[in-house]
C-alpha cells in the first residue's frame, strides 16, 4: 500500500521530470514513426527601429561601469554593441560625471556610488533615440546569524543533505529585495569560489518558494522580505550532499545582497524569459519547446530602451557548522 | 429548493400557454426494420407537412394533430425509404413504425438538420451519417467522427493532425462531450491525434455550436451529443476491422428477440507492437519502451414492459506509455539499475438509464452515471552493487490527477399540444476533483520536509434545472424559449446562474428560412492546457472562489434552405457574436511542470473574450456524388490584464480563414471515392522579432570571458512584439480514399485505402529558432509531423 506523505518539493519535481521525460519520449517514438520532418521557414520579421539596450549593476566597492548595446533582429549574429555614445551620470538629479569609453560597449566612471543615493544615467547616440534609467544604492544587508548543519534530513538517494540557515534583520518598513550567493573554499585558502545554484535542492523554505522562480533555474537565489518585512528573518535552503566538515572548519560563505527593486524584478523576470525562450539556444532538442510556457518579455527599467540599471551592497559572512 | 421552485414555476407558465383544444395524439417509437434498432432523429409529419416532429435520442415521438381522421403520417429518415401510414391504422398506444433501408444509390447525405431546416427549431446544429464516416478519407485507416466535424463551417482543428475540435473560437475544453447522456472530459488518445469515439460503436452523433436547447449546459462552445448503438434485436451480428494504426471488434444480437439486446466492441492500437521491438533491438535488450491504448464499449437494452425500456452502458479507455529498462553495472564503480515508468491516463463511464412513457404525451428518461477521467505517472526504481543480484527496496513515486463525477438525472418531454412541446428536468452532479497528489514509498518514506502540500482533492456539487417550450405559430413561424439554471457548491461557495435559450425561425418564401438565437453558458471547470496539444498532463480543476466560473455569450443569425425542390442543393450561412468573460488562463512563462504548489499560482483570471464569425456551407445531399464546401471568416482575441501587458491578443486557435471542400462519389454499388480539401490560417504564435545582450551580471563576476550561449554575460534576451503577434504558414492538405466492398455469404467486406495528406504539404506542428552549426546564424524552423501517409484497412462484417 503508498502511504500519502508530505512529500518532499524535490519528489514532486522529480516526478514531474520524470512525466515530461516519458511525454517527449513516446511523443518522440511518435513523431519519428511518422517521418516528421523539420525544416527551414522563410520568415520576413517585420521591420523594426533598433533601440539601445543599457546595462550597469553599481555596487559601492566598485567604480560606475555601463554596457551600452542594441537591439538587432533575431536571425542577426552581428555586433550589438555601441562605440561613440555619450553616457551621462547624474547623483540625486545632479549632472555628475560622464562615462569614457573602454572597449567592447563598456563606458567607464571614476565614482564610486555611495549608500542612500540616487543615480540616474543617460545616454546619447545620433543613431538611436536616448534612453534613461534610474536607482537607488541600498543599505548593506545585516545577517544575524549564519549555520549549517549535514545529515539531518537524507535526499532520496538516502544521502545527507547539507542545510544552510540565515537569520537576517530587516531594518526597514518598506519592501526590501535581496540576493543570496553560496561560496565554498579550502578554510586555509583565502580564495573562495561561489557555487553553482544546481547544487541547490529541495526548495522547502516559504519564502524562497515564493519568490526564487527556482523552477525556472535561476543563476542565484533572490527572495523578498514580504514575510518578514522589519523584523528578523529566517531563510533556509538545502545542498546536495558536500561532505561532513571537519571540527571548526567551515567551508562554506554566504554572500548576501540587498539589491534595488528594479534588479529584482529583473532578475526575476531574467529566469523566467530565458526558460521559455522559442529557440533552442538553451537545449538542442525542440520537442522541449512545446512544454514549455508562452514566452515572456523581459523587465527593463531602462526608458525608450531595454536592459537594466541596478544597484546592490552587500555582506559576506562564514557560515558556522552545528553539529 | 430554489432551483425546483423555478421550475416548477416555468413548468406552469409555460403549460398555461398551452390553451390550445386538444386532437388526437400519436405516440410511439421509430425503429430499423432488420435491427429493431431505435433511429434518432426520424422526421414525422402529416400528409400536408403543416405539421411534424421528430424522434428524440431514444427513437420515441409524440405529435399532437388537431384531427385524426383520413390524415396520413410520413415518416422519414436519411438512408430510409420513406414511410406512410394511416393514421386509423395505428393501434391504441405505442405504436412502432419500422424503416426500411434505401439500397438504391440516391440516398441522402444530410450534415445539417436531419428535418427541412425550414420547419424545425433547430439552428447551428451539425450531424454526420456514420456510414458515410466509415468512407471517407482517414488517417491510419482509423475513421473518426471528429475530424468529419473538424470539415464543417464554424468547426476547426486545433494543431495539425489533431482529432480535437474547436467551435466557434472557443478551445478544447469548452465542448461538452456526451455519450449517452453522460459527460466525458478527455476524449484524446495520444497528442489528440485520435479521439476515443471508435466509430464502429456510434449510432448517431450531433453537435451543437450555438443554439444550445436548455436541457444541455457546463461548457461555453459546443455540445457533442453521441449515441451508442444499442444492439441488434433481431440476430447476431458483428465486424472486425485491422489497420495500420488500430485493431477492432464488435459483437452485437438480441439476448431475447425484439426484447432486449446488447453491443459490445473492444479497439486497441498496435503501437506498442512496433516500438516494442524497435527499442529491444535498439537496446540490447536493456529497453522496452511502447504506447497503446484501447477503447471498450459494452451496452445492454431491455424492455421492462409496454412502457419501459433500461439501458446499461458502460465504457473504458485508456492510453498508456511504458519505459522498462534494466541495466546491469560493467564495472565495480557502477551500480546495476531496473527503471519502471508507466503514465497511463483515461476515462471510465458507466450509465443506467430507465425510459418511461407516462403516456401518449408524457415520456420520461431517469438516468444514473458515473464517469471518471484519471491521470497517473508511476515511477519506480532499484539499484544492486556491481556483480550482485540483490537490488533492495524499490523506489516508488506515484502522480495522479483527475476528475469523478456521480450524476442523477431525471429528463421530461411533454407535447402539450401540436404547437407546444416542453422539454424538462433537473441533474446533480458530484464532483470530485484530484489536482494532484503525489505519494512516495521507498528506503527513505520517512523523509519529510516542512513544505506544504498542496490541497489536492476537492467536492463540487452541481444542481441543474432546465425547461425549454418549443412553440409553432402556424406554419412559417416557431420559438424555442428555455432557461437552464444552475447553482454550483464548492469550499462553501456557492455560484448561481440563469441562462437564458432563445431561438425564433421565420419561413421566408418557399425555400428559405431566417433563424435568430441568444444562448449564455456557464462552465464550472477549467481545463489547464501547457500546450494545446491535447496532452495527457492537461489538468482539469474545478472553478472555486479565486477562479470563478467561465461565462459565455452567443447572438447568432441565420439564413438557409434549398436551391431547388428536390431539395439537392441545401445552403446555410449564419453570422455570430460570442463574448467570453471570467476566462482562465496560465500564467506568463508558467507551464504544467512548473512546480508551484498551489494551482492558483499558476493560472490568472478574469480573461474576457470576443469572437465575432462568419459561417458558410453549401452542400449536396443526393444523389451518386455527394458533399458540401464551407468557409468560415472570424476573428478570436483574448485579454488578460496580466498577460500581454493587458493588451488585446489573438487567441491561439484564431483562424482568419477556414475553407473545406469535400467530396464523395458512389462509382457503383461496390466502389466508392471520397475526398477532401482543407485550408487554414496558420495558427497565432508568439515568435521573436528582436533580440539583444541581456546583462547577467552573476556570470559577468564570475566567468567575464565567457561567450558560450547562457554562461556569456551577455546572453540573448528576445523581443516578442506582442504575445500571439506573429503567424505561422498557412494550413492545407488533401486528403482522399477509397473503398472495395463485396458482399459476402454472410456479410460484407470492405477495403478502405486512405492517403492522408496526398501532396505531401509539410504543415508546421510548431515553429523554433536555431543556430545552423553550417553558418552559425540564427534561423527559422518549422517541425512538420504528418507527411504523406498512405493507409490501408479491412474491415469485415458479419
Amino acid at each position: 500500500m503508498f502511504r500519502e506523505t508530505r512529500f518532499l518539493p524535490e519528489y514532486n519535481f522529480m516526478c514531474n521530470k520524470f512525466s515530461r521525460a516519458l511525454t517527449k519520449i513516446s511523443c518522440w517514438a511518435i513523431i519519428i514513426l511518422l517521418a516528421s520532418c523539420i525544416k527551414e521557414v522563410d520568415y520576413l520579421a517585420p521591420p523594426f527601429t533598433p533601440q539601445l539596450v543599457l546595462s550597469s549593476i553599481i555596487n559601492p566597492d566598485s567604480l560606475i561601469k555601463a554596457h551600452v548595446g542594441k537591439t538587432i533582429a533575431i536571425t542577426d549574429t552581428g555586433s550589438a554593441t555601441v562605440e561613440n555614445a555619450s553616457v551621462f551620470l547624474f547623483e540625486n538629479g545632479v549632472p555628475f560625471d560622464t562615462l569614457v569609453y573602454q572597449s567592447d560597449g563598456w563606458y567607464v566612471s571614476d565614482v564610486y556610488p555611495q549608500v542612500g543615493f540616487s543615480y540616474r544615467l543617460e545616454t546619447h547616440h545620433p543613431a538611436f533615440s536616448s534612453v534613461s534609467s534610474e536607482c537607488k544604492v541600498p543599505p548593506p544587508p545585516q545577517i544575524d546569524s549564519l549555520f549549517f548543519t549535514v545529515g539531518e534530513l537524507l535526499d532520496q538517494e538516502g544521502l545527507p543533505i547539507t542545510r544552510f540557515t540565515l537569520r537576517l534583520n530587516d531594518p526597514e518598513p518598506n519592501i526590501n529585495y535581496y540576493e543570496l550567493i553560496l561560496f565554498s573554499g579550502n578554510p586555509l585558502d583565502p580564495i573562495i569560489q561561489p557555487m553553482p545554484s544546481t547544487r541547490i535542492i529541495q526548495m522547502d523554505d516559504p519564502t524562497l518558494i515564493a519568490d526564487a522562480n527556482w523552477n525556472y533555474a535561476p543563476s542565484t537565489l533572490f527572495f523578498s522580505d514580504a514575510l518578514f518585512n522589519g523584523m528578523t528573518g529566517e531563510v533556509s535552503f538545502n545542498m546536495k550532499w558536500g561532505g561532513y566538515p571537519s571540527a571548526g572548519d567551515s567551508p562554506y560563505y554566504i554572500e548576501l545582497r540587498n539589491i534595488s527593486s528594479s534588479y529584482y524584478q529583473y532578475l526575476k523576470s531574467w529566469s523566467v524569459h530565458r526558460f521559455n525562450q522559442n529557440s533552442t539556444q538553451n537545449t538542442r532538442d525542440p520537442l522541449t519547446l512545446l512544454f514549455q510556457g508562452d514566452p515572456v518579455e523581459l523587465y527593463t527599467n531602462v526608458n525608450n530602451g531595454y536592459g537594466i540599471f541596478g544597484a546592490y551592497n552587500q555582506t559576506l559572512k562564514q557560515a558556522t557548522f552545528t553539529p | 429548493m430554489v432551483v425546483t421552485r423555478a421550475v416548477v414555476l416555468l413548468i406552469l407558465f409555460f403549460s398555461s400557454l398551452a390553451g390550445r383544444a386538444q386532437g388526437c395524439v400519436i405516440y410511439g417509437y421509430v425503429k430499423d426494420a432488420t435491427t429493431k434498432e431505435s433511429i434518432i432523429g426520424a422526421s414525422i409529419s402529416n400528409s400536408s407537412f403543416t405539421l411534424g416532429t421528430s424522434t428524440n435520442s431514444f427513437g420515441f415521438f409524440t405529435m399532437s394533430l388537431p384531427k385524426c381522421e383520413d390524415d396520413t403520417l410520413v415518416v422519414r429518415f436519411v438512408g430510409y425509404q420513406a414511410q406512410r401510414f394511416k393514421i386509423d391504422t395505428l393501434a391504441i398506444g405505442p405504436v412502432e413504425i419500422l424503416l426500411t433501408v434505401d439500397n438504391n444509390l440516391t440516398k441522402e447525405v444530410v450534415i445539417t438538420d436531419s428535418n427541412d431546416p425550414t420547419q424545425t427549431n433547430r439552428m447551428s446544429q451539425l450531424t454526420v451519417p456514420i456510414d458515410q464516416l466509415k468512407k471517407m478519407p482517414s488517417l491510419f485507416g482509423e475513421a473518426d467522427v471528429m475530424r468529419v466535424f473538424q470539415l464543417m463551417a464554424g468547426v476547426q482543428s486545433g494543431k495539425e493532425g489533431t482529432a480535437g475540435i474547436n467551435v466557434r473560437g472557443g478551445s478544447p475544453d469548452q465542448n461538452l462531450y456526451l455519450l449517452d447522456d453522460v459527460p466525458l472530459y478527455n476524449v484524446n488518445h495520444i497528442g489528440g491525434f485520435l479521439s476515443t469515439f471508435d466509430a464502429s460503436a456510434i449510432k448517431n452523433v450531433e453537435l451543437y455550436k450555438g443554439a444550445f436547447p436548455a436541457r444541455y449546459g457546463g461548457r461555453l462552445s459546443s455540445v457533442l451529443d453521441i449515441r451508442m448503438k444499442d444492439g441488434n434485436m433481431k440476430k447476431r451480428h458483428g465486424e472486425y476491422a485491422v489497420g495500420t494504426l488500430a485493431m477492432k471488434v464488435n459483437l452485437q444480437g438480441p439476448i431475447k428477440q425484439d426484447t432486449s439486446s446488447y453491443f459490445f466492441s473492444v479497439r486497441r492500437c498496435n503501437f506498442d507492437l512496433l516500438t516494442r521491438v524497435a527499442a529491444l533491438m535498439g537496446s540490447q535488450g536493456e529497453v522496452q519502451t511502447g504506447y497503446t491504448f484501447f477503447d471498450i464499449y459494452g451496452k445492454v437494452n431491455t424492455l421492462l414492459n409496454a412502457k419501459q425500456r433500461l439501458y446499461v452502458t458502460v465504457y473504458a479507455g485508456r492510453d498508456r506509455i511504458f519505459i522498462n529498462s534494466d541495466n546491469k553495472a560493467v564495472n565495480p564503480s557502477e551500480y546495476s539499475t531496473k527503471f519502471i515508468s508507466n503514465i497511463a491516463w483515461g476515462n471510465q463511464m458507466a450509465s443506467i438509464r430507465l425510459n418511461h412513457v407516462f403516456s401518449s404525451k408524457m415520456f420520461g428518461n431517469t438516468t444514473l452515471a458515473f464517469t471518471r477521467y484519471a491521470y497517473n505517472n508511476h515511477v519506480s526504481g532499484q539499484q544492486a552493487p556491481y556483480g550482485s543480484n540483490d537490488y533492495g527496496e524499490k523506489t516508488r513515486i506515484q502522480f495522479t490527477s483527475g476528475v469523478t463525477d456521480l450524476l442523477v438525472k431525471q429528463d421530461f418531454f411533454l407535447q402539450v399540444n401540436d404547437r407546444h412541446s416542453l422539454q424538462f428536468g433537473a441533474n446533480f452532479i458530484l464532483h470530485q476533483f484530484n489536482q494532484g497528489k503525489i505519494q512516495y514509498r521507498g528506503p527513505n518514506a520517512g523523509i519529510s520536509s516542512d513544505g506544504s502540500q498542496r490541497e489536492n482533492n476537492l467536492l463540487g456539487l452541481e444542481n441543474v434545472a432546465y425547461v425549454e417550450d418549443n412553440i409553432k405559430l402556424g406554419e412559417r413561424t416557431g420559438f424555442s424559449i428555455g432557461v437552464h439554471l444552475s447553482n454550483y457548491n464548492i469550499q462553501r461557495k456557492s455560484f448561481y446562474s440563469i441562462q437564458p435559450r432563445l431561438l425564433a425561425r421565420r419561413k421566408l418564401g418557399r425555400r428559405s428560412v431566417v433563424k435568430g438565437s441568444f444562448v449564455t453558458m456557464k462552465q464550472y471547470t477549467h481545463l489547464l492546457s501547457s500546450s494545446g496539444a491535447g496532452l495527457p498532463s492537461d489538468l482539469w480543476i474545478p472553478a472555486t472562489s479565486a477562479l470563478p466560473p467561465s461565462n459565455c455569450m452567443q447572438v447568432a443569425l441565420g439564413l438557409g434552405g434549398t436551391l431547388s425542390e428536390d431539395k439537392k442543393w441545401e445552403w446555410l450561412a449564419e453570422i455570430y457574436l460570442k463574448k467570453y468573460t471570467n476566462l482562465v488562463e496560465y500564467q506568463e512563462g508558467v507551464s504544467f511542470f512548473s512546480n508551484d504548489e498551489n494551482i492558483t499560482d499558476k493560472v490568472t483570471n478574469g480573461g474576457i473574450g470576443r469572437v465575432a464569425g462568419l459561417d458558410l456551407q453549401l452542400q449536396k445531399s443526393q444523389g451518386r456524388t455527394t458533399g458540401w464546401c464551407s468557409y468560415t471568416l472570424s476573428r478570436n482575441d483574448r485579454r488578460f490584464d496580466s498577460l500581454n501587458k493587458g493588451n488585446w491578443f489573438p487567441f491561439r486557435y484564431d483562424r482568419t480563414h477556414v475553407a473545406t471542400a469535400v467530396i464523395n462519389h458512389e462509382l457503383n454499388e461496390n466502389i466508392s471515392i471520397s475526398a477532401t480539401w482543407m485550408y487554414s490560417t496558420g495558427s497565432p504564435v508568439t515568435l521573436a522579432q528582436q533580440q539583444y545582450g541581456a546583462f547577467n551580471y552573476f556570470n559577468y563576476e564570475n566567468s567575464p570571458q565567457e561567450t558560450e550561449s547562457i554562461f556569456s554575460p551577455f546572453p540573448s534576451a528576445q523581443i516578442y512584439n506582442g504575445r500571439n503577434s506573429s503567424r505561422m504558414p498557412a494550413y492545407h492538405k488533401l486528403d482522399l480514399a477509397i473503398n472495395f466492398t463485396k458482399q459476402k455469404e454472410n456479410g460484407s467486406r470492405t477495403w478502405n485505402i486512405s492517403i492522408y495528406n496526398a501532396y505531401n504539404r509539410q504543415n508546421p506542428f510548431y515553429l523554433f529558432y536555431r543556430v545552423d552549426r553550417a553558418d552559425q546564424r540564427i534561423k527559422l524552423y518549422q517541425l512538420s509531423i504528418f507527411p504523406i501517409i498512405p493507409s490501408v484497412s479491412y474491415t469485415r462484417q458479419f
